[in-house]
């Protein structure tokens, strides 16, 4: 009860005080116009913008005109004005008439009746063009008194300044293509508009650079690891010493066993409720490079078991031991082998980044995905889309073209067969002479 | 008598169930060119294996002068330095040069320097005739080719003898005769020689001793006159018979 009367109390003296300085600012003396102030409801240039002007008149003006000197650039034929008057705290009508000269830039507003001393005065000039280069400009306000001649000289408000940015160059493309007969025509056909809007293509491109970036780096910080890895894992999986063999059997069973999907849950999610906390970045690339191993490290065994045994023998009997063997002549051979392969690993696990979308990590995905639900247009997956084959295309190209050097280097020896990620499609594999290189690859 | 380059006594090797030598001995001195017959099946390439440990003998004892290279602990690869070995599939480094290969074991065995052992690969190219296809790639030669320049990476190591396990029998017969002046030319130098073929010509020409296996054991030995022309034993009768 105590305490109610106590917070009651408190709140008055807060308003008590929040209207004394108001009055205090209202009621302030003033023998000219003043608390000038313009402000830009945009923080780009180069569109339609509002201005909003804010004075109060001072104590023995009577002011019948007021003219905005709008710089050079400024385009105000289109403008538009609304005025809010207040005396004290009363609204009172204000009659007026609004001229426009457009070549000089001037907007004129005339009251009739006159605005009254002391008043506070608050106006919209709406629709104003500005140019599109940002900054600092001065708008020159210029008034008039009740009585006053033609011929006197207008009492002026300096320093009166607004500003703003240079809008990015993509905004300025967009903006100029919403003006062009073409765009609005392609813009017309729904499926076009929805998948493919000039406007929003010029937008997301720069946008979505980033996220392409971090797809990238996400992926050409995990492969490497994988390839360590996944050779470490084949030799594990080739071993005499059976624990040793298992391990690897079970590590690369339960990974190429379980969705990608549920790898990267359990570790950011799993991991994060044992308090284990590593930056997302990093933990993106663990399980990528986790995941990849695994796979990589069957392309690795079954590239390196292709291999003819009188490969192995030929450098046995030349008195080399089984690591130099391995070193000097298995391994060169299994990574021409394994190449083509290799690099469908490498296309398949940068697709597969998109699947960070899900917790959080700005990559291509997320990025396009955010844009599409602020748009409500899909053309921001069409970038998407070819921010991924920029890097794909190429690759498969080159998985080709290693796949028929290959066969022809080894003259229709028979290659590995390699099993490959069985949810993924045969598709990229689709090289001349295929059934001599890389083999047999399964699809469901 | 000086002490044999490769004695074999009571060697077995089985293969699961399958007793493939049943006790074989056999030695070679220094400077023979001992030739192996036989019908497929009779175990004589396995024998030849055992001797460079390509296959581990079941019991028995194989020694290459006085190093026992199936004993408990021996450096096996120590004891194929000094053992030259040719496949009939040639086993050529595919992705290495003709004298890519022969340098190959001599830079990381033998520890020979880069220009030593590039000048002793294009000496042994030259003694099989390749000079001029030093810078082929296997892909870029024939069979017969292939097969000298297998010859040349084993000769390149300085081998105290040679084996050579039925290296014409992939090739094309117009091929034969090259790889085969070459060996006559090796045997002519000195080399020791252990070689399983099917190349009878071959075998009563340069052959200082020919072997005859069947069923895992030796059925008969002895020059080539005596073992061609005047065979002892029923199988070594019919094989040859058969054969020519």
């Amino acid at each position: 009860m105590f305490d109610l009367t106590r917070k009651y109390r408190q709140g008055t003296l807060l308003s008590v005080l929040v209207i004394f300085l108001l009055l205090l600012t209202l009621a302030a003396p003033a023998f000219a116009m003043s608390g000038g102030k313009v402000t830009v409801d945009r923080d780009t240039g180069g569109q339609l913008t509002r201005f909003t002007f804010a004075a109060t008149t001072g104590a023995d003006e009577t002011v019948s005109r007021i003219d905005f000197l709008f710089p050079e650039g400024f385009e105000v034929s289109k403008a538009r004005v609304d005025v809010t008057l207040l005396e004290g705290l009363k609204r009172i009508d204000a009659i007026y008439e609004r001229r426009i000269d457009p070549q000089t830039g001037v907007v004129t507003v005339l009251f009739d009746p006159a605005v009254p001393p002391g008043s506070n005065l608050f106006m919209q000039i709406r629709e104003v063009m500005t140019p599109i280069a940002g900054g600092t400009y001065v708008l020159p306000v210029e008034y008039r008194l009740l009585g006053d001649s033609a011929e006197t000289t207008p009492r002026a408000i300096d320093g009166l300044s607004f500003k703003y940015k240079t809008p990015p160059r993509e905004e300025v493309i967009s903006r100029w293509l919403d003006g062009q007969g073409w765009v609005t025509t392609w813009n017309n056909v729904k499926f076009l508009n929805l998948f493919l809007k000039p406007q929003q293509f010029v937008r997301a491109v720069p946008l979505l650079f980033a996220g392409w970036l971090m797809s990238l780096a996400l992926v050409l910080s995990a492969f490497p690891i994988s390839i360590i890895g996944g050779l470490g894992t084949a030799f594990m999986k080739m071993s005499k010493v059976p624990p040793v063999r298992w391990l690897a059997s079970i590590y690369i069973n339960v990974i190429r066993g379980t969705p990608l999907f549920l790898q990267i849950f359990v570790v950011f999610i799993g991991l994060r409720t044992t308090g284990l906390r590593f930056p997302d970045f990093v933990s993106a690339i663990v399980v990528l490079a986790f995941n990849s191993s695994a796979y990589l490290a069957e392309i690795f065994r079954a590239g390196i078991q292709s291999i003819s045994k009188g490969q192995f023998e030929a450098a046995s009997s030349l008195g080399m031991s089984y690591w130099q063997a391995m070193r000097y002549v298995i391994i060169p051979q299994t990574v021409r082998r394994v190449l083509p392969t290799m690099t469908s690993e490498f296309i398949l696990l940068f697709k597969d980044t998109a699947l960070f979308a899900a917790v959080g990590i700005f990559e291509l995905m997320l990025r396009s995905q955010n844009f599409v639900s602020r748009s409500g247009n899909l053309t921001a997956y069409v970038v998407a889309a070819l921010y991924y084959l920029i890097i794909t295309i190429p690759l498969i190209n080159l998985v080709g073209r290693l796949e028929v050097k290959l066969a022809q280097s080894e003259h229709g020896v028979a290659a590995p067969t390699i099993k490959r990620r069985d949810r993924r499609t045969p598709a990229l594999l689709s090289g001349p002479d295929f059934d001599t290189t890389a083999a047999k690859h399964e699809s469901r | 008598m000086t002490q044999p380059v490769v004695r074999i006594v009571s060697l077995h090797k089985s293969f699961g169930a399958l007793e493939v030598l049943k006790g074989v001995d056999l030695e070679v001195q220094r400077g023979e060119v001992v030739v192996i017959l036989g019908p497929s099946g009779s175990g004589k390439s396995t024998m030849l294996r055992c001797v460079n440990h390509l296959e581990e003998p079941t019991s028995g004892e194989v020694w290459l002068q006085d190093v026992q290279i199936n004993a408990q602990g021996a450096n096996v690869n120590k004891v194929r330095e000094h053992i030259g070995m040719v496949f009939q599939s040639f086993n050529l480094f595919p992705h290495l040069t003709a004298k890519g290969n022969v340098m190959l074991a001599q830079r990381k065995v033998l520890g020979r320097s880069e220009e030593e052992a590039a000048r002793i690969a294009d000496e042994q190219l030259a003694k099989v005739g390749l000079s001029d296809r030093a810078d082929h790639y296997p892909s870029q030669l024939s069979g017969g080719q292939q097969q000298r320049v297998a010859i040349a990476r084993a000769l390149a190591m300085d081998p105290i003898v040679m084996l050579f396990d039925e290296v014409t029998s992939a090739l094309d017969p117009e091929l034969v005769r090259d790889v085969l002046e070459v060996m006559k030319e090796l045997a002519r130098g000195g080399m020791t020689m252990l070689v399983v073929t099917h190349e009878m010509g071959f075998a009563r020409d340069v052959g200082s001793r020919v072997v005859f296996m069947d069923g895992g054991v030796i059925v008969e030995e002895g020059s080539p006159e005596q073992v061609f022309d005047n065979p002892q034993n029923d199988r070594t009768k019919d094989f040859l018979g058969h054969i020519s």
